[in-house]
């Protein structure tokens, strides 16, 4: 793994935006990274962190993502959450504004730019809601069309703006 | 090419009960890679992780929030969490050895509570049992941290067989 790893793209939100796209994803490499660290909405409780993959530089928004997640916390049994068939992936619970109350996580991206298979992801992700308990979502989602992905773009749902965040793309070197 | 993904330091120890990797964190990363691996000497006990402050003493405060999933092969799984608690239990004792890797987030930023992944497995020569874990834990007070310590809660005979960590920085 030492040496593994070439930036992509990455994008440092020090003012509010409506999003961030992410792009650079090409057959150079295999699998991809995406490391999400210190999100903090504009607007306390009022959306989830989501993905979706962007071709030829504009997302995806239709019916055709699907994820599972095992949900560790803090504060009580953990659980599932799934879903199918959604507009978007799930990246994590209700993000706030409070104190700590930010957002980390760390996927991996196979398949993205092979137009004859989907694209999963491996998800990591870690943050203090707006409650604030501490939760974790592990699993992995798909986006299912056969296409070409070129990036991701990542978004807060209820159209609630990104305050601050640092988002970075790596390559897996081969 | 330049790549991305740098080794920092390495640390490791045989028939010790804890390892630490001191001075592994700097202004010059915000997220890094931890490679980790050991076998005990016992087939009981956990491991336990705690960070280190920005004058290498080990915190062990109730600072900690954690949570973690431990899936194990021969039985349920169980689920380990704790509010305000003074350490992570970051693995179980595994005789077989056990490999797995960190992830963490704004050690050195003074301003920032630190965050960490962990998954790892590892087995016992009790049924060569396997037990994965995927877990969380953020340290909640925004410091300076300059290192990490890994070390058997058993103690006395409960020691590392061998244990070594790697540090890599993600620029």
């Amino acid at each position: 793994m030492a040496g593994s790893l070439i930036k992509i793209d990455e994008e440092i939100v020090t003012s509010a935006v409506a999003s961030v796209t992410l792009t650079g994803i090409d057959s150079t490499y295999d699998v991809y990274q995406l490391l999400i660290k210190n999100v903090i909405p504009e607007t306390d409780n009022l959306g989830d962190l989501k993905l979706r993959v962007t071709e030829s530089g504009t997302p995806n928004s239709t019916a055709n993502y699907d994820w599972a997640y095992k949900v560790l916390w803090n504060n009580g049994a953990f659980f599932n959450q799934q879903n199918t068939n959604q507009g978007e992936l799930d990246l994590s619970g209700v993000l706030g504004t409070g104190t700590g109350e930010s957002q980390m996580a760390n996927i991996y991206i196979f398949n993205a730019p092979n137009s004859s298979e989907y694209t999963f992801f491996t998800v990591e992700q870690m943050n203090y809601d707006k409650t604030p308990d501490f939760t974790g979502f592990n699993g992995g989602g798909v986006f299912t069309s056969a296409s070409t992905v070129n990036g991701v773009n990542i978004f807060i749902a209820n159209s609630c703006n990104i305050a601050s965040g640092k988002f970075t793309l790596y390559g897996l070197k081969k | 090419m330049a790549t991305n993904l740098e080794f920092i330091k390495s640390a490791s120890g045989t028939n010790v009960s804890s390892l630490t990797v001191t001075d592994c964190f700097s202004d010059k990363y915000d997220v890094y890679d931890i490679t980790f691996d050991f076998a005990g000497n016992s087939v009981t006990g956990y491991i336990e992780f705690r960070l280190l402050d920005s004058t290498g003493t080990e915190i062990s405060s109730a600072e900690y929030d954690v949570a973690g999933l431990m899936m194990r092969s021969y039985n349920t799984y169980i689920e380990n969490r704790s509010v305000n608690t003074t350490g992570y239990t970051i693995g179980y004792n595994q005789d077989f050895g056990l490999g797995g890797k960190l992830t963490i987030f704004n050690p050195y930023d003074s301003s920032s509570y630190t965050f960490l992944l962990n998954q790892n497995a590892g087995g016992t020569t009790s049924a060569g049992q396997l037990i994965g874990w995927k877990g969380i834990m953020t340290h909640k007070v925004a410091e300076t941290i300059s290192g990490i310590k890994f070390f058997v809660s058993g103690g006395g005979s409960y020691d590392f067989n061998y244990i070594e960590a790697s540090v890599f920085g993600v620029k």
